[in-house]
């Protein structure tokens, strides 16, 4: 998770949010496309990885 | 025991009011004791009022021993009761029911609602009950949408108490709040639906907080004063959290409770308790402890809260040193104690305050899924977005496509050269039919040349043949001619020859005979020599000089000798 720290969920979120906004503009070029379709795919697969991690247990600090 | 009721719906305040109670179970009206308030909506059988007494409280007439009843309600009731009564002398029979004791007369039973009217009606007979005034501290209070329910208690016992909406607004000059000392006056009245006696009050007086609720009342003041509940203060909740810490009893229902839920919402927050005393003499030292504790180790949000309890249970929360602990935080702190309507202290300090730890657990971890959800419905949107973007430059791509293979060259190549070789066979056609043309005409030419030249040829020969016929004839006749005109020079050729022959032999003769006469040798004979020098002929004596060698020749050899003495004739010597 440290090297995830300074990844802002929320941030992802929103940019995912434009990205796809913006990919279901009708004229929008391919090469952008392309690379608009990247940045998101890879930021989703960020962002799920940063949601969903190893299944935690209860601690319990002062036993 | 239960009697039950009939009774409508737009009557029902007023049974409730009568202490008739609602069966939300079996959905029916019912009441413990039967009076005769509640009377007018009993439908079962008579006997069992009267045994229980209740006929003699009707006989002897409501009106009479509250005076509160009317006397047309009175009238109905009779009316009623005296149906009912006819109803059941005709039912008797039927309310006989055999049971393993013996048989049963239902009759004989009173109904709860006859029951729970006697007791109105006894409260109703005792003037002390109708006018009773009673002191002691509120609690239970959680305020009022409509009438205004709440206890009032001393050290040992607890009182219920009701207030309508209307009296509330006219006797009310300060705020009901749990804690306060009041004095009340009212009448008791058995609340028939659930079966509790309570005071209806008329009048309420605010005598002074109690001493637990000044000072909790003052400390409030104080640090709200201070800004310890400012809402500026207070921290957002983290969306994402990572670890959320958890200051409670690890034995209680609440780190159950949050576990659960916490769980289900987001298994992959980290949970971590500290353990604390959530009441009694540790409770506030080791609650402090823990949220420094956990406030010095990084976690994303604390929640610090337990299950409900009494004011005395939760009375740790509202401690002074607990609420500066949370205001001093830097994490974000959620508390849940206690329960709705019910707040201590920390639920002001607290930068979020829910009712119970399970909604404290929704509070700090939001639910994963909602996001994974979000995160997913992007994923897909982009992907579908994609998707359809490549479509839509596929189908451009087909269309020209399509036009470029109308505008194929190689097409256009191979017209162009099915056009040419078209051409060419014509071509080729025409010039083997030219050429057959001229063939033909060629052959018919040199046929014709080859007659002409024959025919020259011929005319040739024969005119040469004549010629050469005509030259011959001339020939012979020439050369006859020369032949004889030789013949003739020859013969006088001859006859010239001979005659000079024999003159020239003649002329030969005679020079031969006279040159025999002048040879040399024959002079050598008779005596002469040659005489020479160095090779030459000595013709004079001049030619040699005493002392030369000279050569004389005779004609049978040479003589050499010396020149001795040179003479020379004073004339010309003759031979």
């Amino acid at each position: 998770m440290e090297e995830n720290k300074d990844f802002n969920v929320d941030e992802a979120l929103a940019r995912l949010e434009v990205i796809n906004n913006r990919l279901s503009e009708k004229d929008v070029p391919l090469a952008e496309s392309l690379e608009l379709y990247k940045e998101g795919t890879e930021l989703a697969a960020k962002c799920q990885e940063h949601l969903v991690g190893v299944e935690k247990q209860l601690n319990i600090i002062n036993e | 025991m239960s009697i039950r009721l009939s009774v409508p719906y737009r009557e029902k305040d007023e049974a409730k009011a009568l202490g008739a109670k609602w069966n939300p179970l079996g959905k029916y009206w019912y009441c413990e004791v039967l009076n005769e308030g509640l009377m007018r909506w009993y439908r079962g059988p008579r006997a069992e009022a009267e045994t229980e007494g209740i006929r003699i409280a009707f006989d002897d007439d409501g009106n009479v021993i509250d005076g509160n009843l009317t006397p047309d309600t009175t009238d109905n009731e009779a009316g009623n009761v005296t149906d009912i009564e006819n109803e059941n002398e005709q039912n008797d029979e039927e309310n006989i029911f055999l049971t393993a004791n013996g048989p049963i007369n239902l009759a004989e039973y009173s109904s709860v609602s006859a029951v729970s009217d006697m007791i109105t009606a006894k409260y109703n007979s005792i003037p002390e009950f109708r006018r009773i005034m009673v002191r002691g501290e509120v609690t239970n209070f959680s305020g009022h949408t409509t009438h205004y329910y709440f206890d009032i208690k001393d050290d040992s016992a607890i009182l219920k108490c009701f207030m309508y909406e209307d009296v509330g607004q006219n006797v009310l000059d300060f705020e009901l709040a749990n804690g306060q000392q009041v004095a009340v006056i009212g009448f008791m009245d058995l609340y028939k639906p659930t079966g509790k006696s309570q005071i209806k009050v008329t009048r309420i007086a605010n005598i002074g907080d109690g001493a637990a609720m000044l000072a909790y009342i003052r400390l409030k003041e104080r640090l709200e004063a201070e800004g310890l509940f400012s809402q500026d203060h207070k921290k957002p909740i983290p969306k994402y959290p990572e670890k959320v810490g958890i200051i409670t009893s690890k034995s209680g229902q609440a780190i159950k409770d949050i576990c659960k839920v916490a769980g289900k919402r987001n298994p992959y927050v980290q949970l971590e308790l500290y353990h604390v005393n959530v009441q009694g003499r540790n409770a506030v030292n080791t609650i402090v402890s823990g949220i420094r504790y956990m406030d010095a180790r990084g976690y994303d949000t604390i929640i610090v809260g337990r299950g409900g309890g009494s004011d005395e249970e939760l009375m740790a929360y509202n401690d002074e040193a607990i609420a500066r602990a949370v205001y001093e935080a830097r994490t974000p702190i959620v508390s849940a104690v206690g329960h709705e309507g019910h707040w201590t202290l920390i639920d002001y300090v607290a930068d979020k305050r829910v009712a119970t730890p399970s909604e404290a657990a929704e509070e700090a971890v939001p639910d994963i899924m909602v996001h994974v959800n979000k995160v997913m419905f992007f994923a897909k949107g982009i992907r579908v977005n994609m998707l359809n973007k490549l479509e839509q430059r596929k189908h451009i791509l087909n269309e020209r496509k399509a036009e470029l293979e109308k505008n194929n060259p190689e097409i256009k190549l191979k017209e162009q050269k099915a056009k040419l070789e078209f051409l060419l066979k014509q071509i080729n056609d025409s010039m083997a039919r030219i050429a057959e043309e001229k063939k033909n005409h060629l052959i018919l030419l040199s046929e014709r040349i080859n007659n002409n030249i024959i025919s020259i040829v011929k005319d040739r020969r024969s005119r040469f043949d004549q010629l050469s016929e005509k030259l011959d004839n001339n020939m012979i006749r020439i050369v006859k001619e020369k032949r004889s005109c030789y013949d003739q020079l020859l013969e006088r050729l001859d006859r010239n020859m001979l005659s000079l022959y024999k003159e020239k032999k003649h002329r030969f003769e005679i020079l031969v005979e006279k040159l025999n006469g002048l040879s040399p040798t024959a002079k050598l004979v008779r005596g002469f020599g040659y005489i020479s020098h160095d090779g030459k002929a000595v013709t004079t004596v001049d030619d040699v000089k005493a002392g030369d060698s000279i050569v004389m020749r005779i004609h049978d050899g040479e003589i050499c000798a010396d020149v001795t003495n040179v003479n020379k004739n004073n004339t010309d010597a003759k031979l």
